[in-house]
């Protein structure tokens, strides 16, 4: 057994403890022959059969492009959700639902068109390229957006939309210290600067992710959330293109180590602190409005920003609402991730506390808090229309206390309120929350802010 | 006194039948106890499982061997079809796309022709013994699990071996072993025998999963680009080395054995299905990524039957065939 290790169960636990082999990014950038090839030669064959052994392929890439280099790992079929995975890859529109519940979404979502017609005879669709970001990943079916061809509010073109699009893939960025200070080692940094303040000529080594609240130290740093890209970063891909790179940081959060999991019992708690809105605004730059705008009547959008605090009556309605029609809720209990919000704090630590998904943080929103483009929309994907996290184009989301459903009799089988879809892809749409947690009759929770229900 | 034998022509032709006999039996050990030193695998394309139509363009489904039939079985939990093909690679029956089994997650076959269906839902899963025709007999229910498989047990995976039923949680990293009436014979946390704690186990997982013909559990974990095979004294041994180059692992997917020991890797990264002989020593890989007829586009599940290799993959590429030869 000269190549191989025969051990005992016991001498297993000590290896086995040794380490977190699992963390392929480790907050930065991986190993590079997890993603790349050097020559496009495996055993001297065509690691991509388009081009020939020994000349190279795009970014040296191992997969056919980047979404679906990423999506070897990140997708799974519904058996094996759960975890990393963000793809359910045998979902199907009316039967095998997407099944990753991670709070950015599953991509899968992007694949199911749904049609329907209303108890009043019209015909509706909800087509899969609405429900989210198409990242293009040719071996997993998911193309390009054929309407929005570029980002809404921006240029970013939707035939480049990749992972790598958010995602820094090799995870530059870092948080250096306690105060959330964001740096990008390149070389001749400070003298080229970029866009400020992040690129320097020396920082600290990432020496772990920075996604659950772990800490830099004075001699290491930890890497931003999610690997999410900063200042300066435009993929190879739009080099030339004059797309204009990121300007704005990576956004503050934290997230529980378990985050891809069922909400039926307790939800799961992103801490979001602060910078998410105009994170999104590197791509969607003339959607993302400022309170001071709004207030001011130069942008009549609706407000999603760092400024943007819930205000007296927003913050009392947040705290109030339970479902519709219920306004009896408290600031102790007052928090559902359907409805996040960003706690206006750059303390990684004090946001760390707050990260649970064991139902022991339930606290609503404060005076710090506002609203971002997050509370609305999933990241990714979600079941409906313009990635919300709630149908948006229905009276109601529940039905008799119950979701409503394709195929089902009475008002929930109306194809206006199920928009195509089956009880089953509806309740994941809620992440496996019971019904009874809404009113029998729930309307739109843009009332869980604005209370008009 | 003493008798001393005499040959005659009839025992001359006894002894030659003895060696022959004798040439014969050894000539089957040798191939049974795998490929000598210096003999060279490698596996040839032969064709995609189609149906009348062409290729079936399924993606990542899961694959069951039926080696006494010579017929492979394919659960597509897209839509919900379980398919049989020949040993020709041809479909010659279908059942379950009209949604009485539910969403078939995999299926086992025994000798006997019983076809044991595992469905899954949200949170709880079940198991339908079918006859040839995928014609429900009855539903097969798990008695006398003890309270660790109680409990955060939702397996996703059946495989028979030998009159038994492997049932497996691949989240969980747990497999029980029951009889044909689901009554529990033996189980494994493949987690707590590997020391994991509960994050780990949960942020880790199995991908592939088999049990070869010692009766060895074989699977794989990506993150961690490791291979197992966990004999069953509950020795383990690990093999695998992360990396792009020939013989190492990238996002390590399904995993099976052959009747020689051969044990077979796919790599949904890397595109190919690596070749291990029962030693755990790299011996060769194929498939690659492409679109050309023998390549692979991120390959998953396995199964083997004889000198067969069958590999599921994405791109609605279907089930891809390949036939092993140790030259």
């Amino acid at each position: 057994m000269n190549a191989s290790k025969i051990l005992a169960a016991a001498a297993m636990l000590t290896l086995a403890a040794s380490g977190s082999a699992f963390a392929f990014h480790d907050g930065g950038v991986a190993y590079c022959e997890g993603c790349h090839t050097m020559h496009n030669s495996s055993g001297n064959q065509p690691m991509n059969k388009k081009v020939a052994a020994l000349t190279g392929v795009n970014y040296l890439l191992q997969g056919t492009d980047q979404s679906s280099t990423c999506l070897n790992c990140h997708g799974s079929t519904a058996a094996k959700a759960g975890g990393y995975h963000v793809l359910t890859t045998d979902a199907v529109a009316g039967g095998t639902v997407p099944s990753n519940y991670t709070p950015g979404g599953d991509f899968a979502w992007v694949k199911q068109t749904y049609s329907w017609v209303a108890s009043y005879g019209a015909a509706g669709t909800s087509k899969g390229e609405r429900h989210g970001h198409n990242i293009n990943a040719a071996d997993y079916s998911i193309s390009a957006d054929t309407t929005l061809t570029s980002a809404p509010g921006g240029t970013y073109p939707a035939a480049n939309l990749a992972c790598s699009s958010c995602h820094d893939p090799h995870g530059k960025y870092r948080i250096v210290d306690a105060a959330g200070t964001v740096q990008r080692a390149v070389v001749g940094g400070a003298a080229a600067g970029t866009v400020g303040a992040v690129d320097v000529n020396q920082s600290l080594p990432i020496n772990g992710s920075g996604s659950y609240g772990a800490m830099p130290t004075a001699t290491e740093a930890v890497g931003v959330y999610r690997l999410l890209a900063g200042p300066g970063y435009l993929p190879d891909s739009l080099a030339g293109s004059g797309v204009t790179a990121f300007t704005a940081n990576p956004p503050v959060a934290v997230a529980p180590s378990t985050y891809n999991r069922s909400e039926a019992a307790t939800d799961t708690r992103v801490a979001y602190g602060t910078g998410m809105s105009e994170w999104c605004s590197n791509c969607h730059t003339s959607i993302h409005n400022s309170t001071a705008a709004y207030d001011a009547g130069t942008s009549f959008i609706h407000p999603a920003s760092s400024d943007s605090k819930l205000g007296a009556t927003i913050l009392g309605n947040y705290n109030a609402y339970v479902n519709s029609g219920n306004f009896t809720n408290s600031a102790t209990t007052a928090y559902t991730s359907m409805v996040p919000f960003e706690e206006g704090s750059t303390d990684r630590a004090a946001l760390a506390l707050h990260a649970v998904n064991d139902g022991s943080q339930t606290a609503g929103a404060d005076t710090n808090s506002n609203v971002m483009c997050l509370s609305c929309h999933r990241a990714h994907a979600s079941g409906w229309d313009s990635m919300t996290r709630w149908n948006n184009k229905s009276e109601f989301l529940t039905v008799g206390g119950a979701y409503p459903g394709a195929g089902l009799s009475g008002e929930a089988g109306y194809g206006e309120l199920n928009h195509g879809m089956t009880q089953a892809e509806i309740t994941a749409t809620f992440y496996q929350r019971p019904a009874t947690v809404y009113a029998t009759y729930q309307r739109s929770l843009c009332n869980k802010c604005h209370a008009k229900d | 006194m003493s008798f001393q034998h005499k040959h005659t022509p009839h025992d001359k032709g006894k002894t030659r039948k003895i060696r022959l006999q004798f040439l014969l039996v050894a000539l089957v050990l040798t191939v049974l106890s795998g490929p000598a030193r210096g003999e060279t695998i490698r596996a040839s394309y032969l064709y995609t499982l189609s149906d009348f139509y062409g290729p079936v363009p399924c993606n990542w489904v899961s694959l069951t061997d039926d080696a006494g039939r010579f017929e492979t079985y394919v659960a597509d939990v897209a839509d919900r079809s379980v398919r049989v093909f020949n040993s020709s690679g041809m479909e010659v029956y279908r059942f379950g796309d009209d949604g009485t089994s539910g969403t078939v997650s995999a299926v086992a076959v025994s000798p006997q022709g019983d076809i044991y269906i595992l469905s899954r839902k949200t949170d709880h899963s079940a198991i339908t013994r079918c006859n040839f025709r995928g014609e429900p007999q009855g539903k097969v229910e798990l008695k006398g699990l003890p309270p660790e498989f109680a409990r955060d047990f939702l397996p996703d995976t059946i495989l028979y071996r030998q009159g038994n039923l492997y049932l497996v949680d691949r989240n969980a990293m747990k497999v029980a072993v029951t009889d044909l009436n689901g009554a529990f014979r033996s189980g494994d946390d493949l987690g707590a025998l590997l020391g994991f704690d509960e994050k780990k186990r949960r942020d880790s997982g199995i991908s592939g999963f088999s049990v070869d013909r010692k009766g060895d559990y074989l699977f794989t974990i990506p993150v961690f680009f490791s291979a197992y095979v966990v004999s069953p004294d509950k020795k383990v041994r690990i093999f695998g080395e992360r990396g792009g180059t020939p013989g190492k692992f990238n996002v390590v997917g399904g995993i099976a054995a052959d009747d020689r020991g051969n044990i077979y890797v796919a790599d949904t990264l890397r595109c190919v299905v690596m070749v291990f002989d029962e030693n755990l020593k790299f011996r060769t890989e194929f498939g690659y990524r492409g679109l050309g007829p023998g390549n692979l586009i991120a390959p998953m599940d396995l199964a083997v039957n004889n000198d067969m290799v069958y590999v599921s993959q994405s791109r609605a590429r279907g089930v891809s065939v390949y036939r092993i030869f140790t030259d």
